[in-house]
Order: structure tokens, then sequence, then C-alpha cells
């Protein structure tokens, strides 16, 4: 299988005089799991949504394979599931999937639970399955690299082992981008980890960066 | 992607701007066709123009900001979708008041 890397560099984004990331910086590679952390309003979820359009910012580049990646369509080789709800209001759990082109019943297969929400809106469910729902919609669309915001965020403990399991699977032949304040979950399944701190991003080694970092203590 | 499904992503984003716009549309043409006013006309899409701005800050104000990620992910550019509201807004509006000059010659 051929191997394909992501990068995104020299993110700048500005909110009025406060800079939230000065050289914001991560790479994927499809077949591996890279983690990012960094503590909260260090600029984690403001890279990734710099990086899919969802944030004016002030400088960020995108490239896939060497490639530059035109961000208006970011969508086809990137898909993002960013840290709060996803899929709008009045649309259907269903048609969701659909659009997605994901099949509902494989999901209700891995869920059974789910299968009872066929025709629910997204406000129907708690938070927890809705973020499982939408988890699962993202990571086996069509799309080279996934980029995964807190997504052990509002899971129940026995359901963690089982996202962990869809990452690592799906993480065969696509890139993932993870980041999660849940440590133990994250350290697991990631190959490589990034953390960010005082607006840039730094590769971590060893669990000594990250208490270098203020990440740990 | 098909054609129809672009249409209702397109209808899913800009819900509020299409009905909004629709209800301004309506009123404009119901005003047109009791006052045969025709400068007015004018004035209907200067002032079609402001409730759109309006209209898409409040939106913009109001939306779950992470919603439009649901798009951005399916391929759709942010930009585009908001293009094509504003034309079929503006559009709807010329062929109904072109509709009420037509008929009432």
């Amino acid at each position: 299988m051929d191997k394909h890397k992501l990068i995104v560099d020299s993110v700048v984004v500005r909110f009025g005089s406060k800079t939230v990331l000065s050289g914001g910086y991560i790479t994927s590679e499809t077949g591996m799991v890279t983690g990012l952390l960094g503590r909260n309003g260090a600029g984690k979820s403001c890279m990734f949504r710099a990086l899919m359009g969802g944030l004016k910012v002030d400088n960020v580049m995108v490239s896939i394979d060497g490639l530059p990646l035109d961000r208006q369509v970011i969508g086809k080789s990137v898909k993002y599931l960013p840290q709060g709800r996803l899929l709008p209001d009045g649309i259907k759990l269903r048609k969701a999937f659909e659009l997605y082109d994901v099949s509902y019943w494989s999901f209700v297969n891995s869920f059974p639970k789910y299968s009872r929400f066929h025709d629910s809106n997204i406000w129907e469910l708690s938070g927890g399955e809705a973020r499982l729902a939408e988890l699962y919609m993202v990571l086996f669309s069509e799309a080279r690299f996934y980029i995964l915001d807190e997504p052990f965020a509002q899971i129940d403990p026995i359901s963690i082992g089982a996202v962990q399991h869809l990452i690592r699977e799906r993480s065969r032949d696509h890139g993932i981008i993870v980041t999660d304040h849940n440590y133990d979950a994250i350290s697991s399944i990631t190959d490589n980890l990034f953390v960010i701190s005082d607006g840039y991003t730094s590769p971590v080694h060893c669990r000594d960066d990250l208490v270098r970092h203020g990440y740990l203590r | 992607m098909s054609v129809k499904e672009r249409i209702y992503l397109t209808w899913s984003y800009g819900k509020v701007q299409f009905l909004v716009g629709a209800v301004y549309n309506i009123m404009c043409a119901h005003l047109l066709a009791m006052s045969f006013f025709y400068p007015i006309l004018v004035d209907a899409f200067i002032l079609k123009a402001l409730v759109y701005v309006i209209t898409f800050y409040l939106v913009k104000q109001l939306r779950d900001r992470d919603s439009v990620i649901f798009y951005i992910n399916l391929g759709l550019s942010i930009k585009k979708l908001q293009l094509s509201i504003l034309l079929i807004d503006f559009l709807s509006l010329a062929v109904l008041l072109a509709a009420v000059v037509l008929l009432h010659g």
C-alpha cells in the first residue's frame, strides 16, 4: 500500500492582539495514529479549525505528499470530528450517514443499541450517544486522513475500548490525528505524539518532554 | 455527490436565510402588485441587500460554529454555499417582481 503524508505547517492564529498559535505544525502518515496534546486553550482545536477552514487564520500551509491542498475542498481528503456537535439540527442520523456514504447498519452491527435511533434527530440522543455516532460516521467516511478532536469526551469507559479499536482498525490504511485530555486513552493508541505550548508545536519523545512543556507534572 | 444531495445541503445550510428572503420577496411582490409604483423596484433591491447582510450576520453569530464542519467534511466550500444562497435569493426576487410586472403589464 502507498504511504501518504499530510503536513500542516506555519499555522498562525490571532484573536485581536492575542496570538494563540505562532508556529503550529503537525504531520500525519497513513498507517499511523498521531496524538496532539496540549493544555486547555493551548490552540489544539484552533489548529484543526484553521486547517479545515472553519476559522479565519493569518497563515496556514497544508500539503499532502508535498502538493499544496486546496482548503476550499479539503473535506474530500481530510475529515474532521470537531469538539462540539457536528450534525446540524434538523438532519436525521440516517440522512447524515447517507450523505457521508457510510452504512448505518454496519454501525448498528458494531453498536446494536443504535438500531432504534435510525430515524432520530441528533438532539434526541444523549451527548455520549451522539458523539459515538458522529465519530463512527466521520471515521468510516471516504478520506485519506481523519482528525478527531477529543473523541473520547462524553463516551462511557466501556465504549472507549471500542473507539480505540475502531481508530486502530482505520489507521491501517489511513492517517489519523487524535487529541484528547484522556492521556492514557491517547498514549495507548498513538504511534507518535506532539504537544502544543506557547503557540508552538513540538514532538514528544518521552514523558519528560510533556513535563518540560507544562502538560504533565 | 449528486445534484439532489447538493440541493438538499444548500437548503439545509441556508434555510433560515431562504425563509427570511422568501418572506421579504413575497412582501415586495405584494406591495408592487397593490401599488404599481415601479420606482419601488430599485428600493426593493437596495433594501434586499440590507436584509441579506443583517440575516447573514445574525445566522453567522447564532449558528453552532462546529456544525459548518459537517458541510466542509463533505467537500463543500462554505463561500460557494453562501454565494449560492445569495444568488438564489436575489434571483427569486427578480423573477417574482418581473412576473408581477408582466402580469399587470
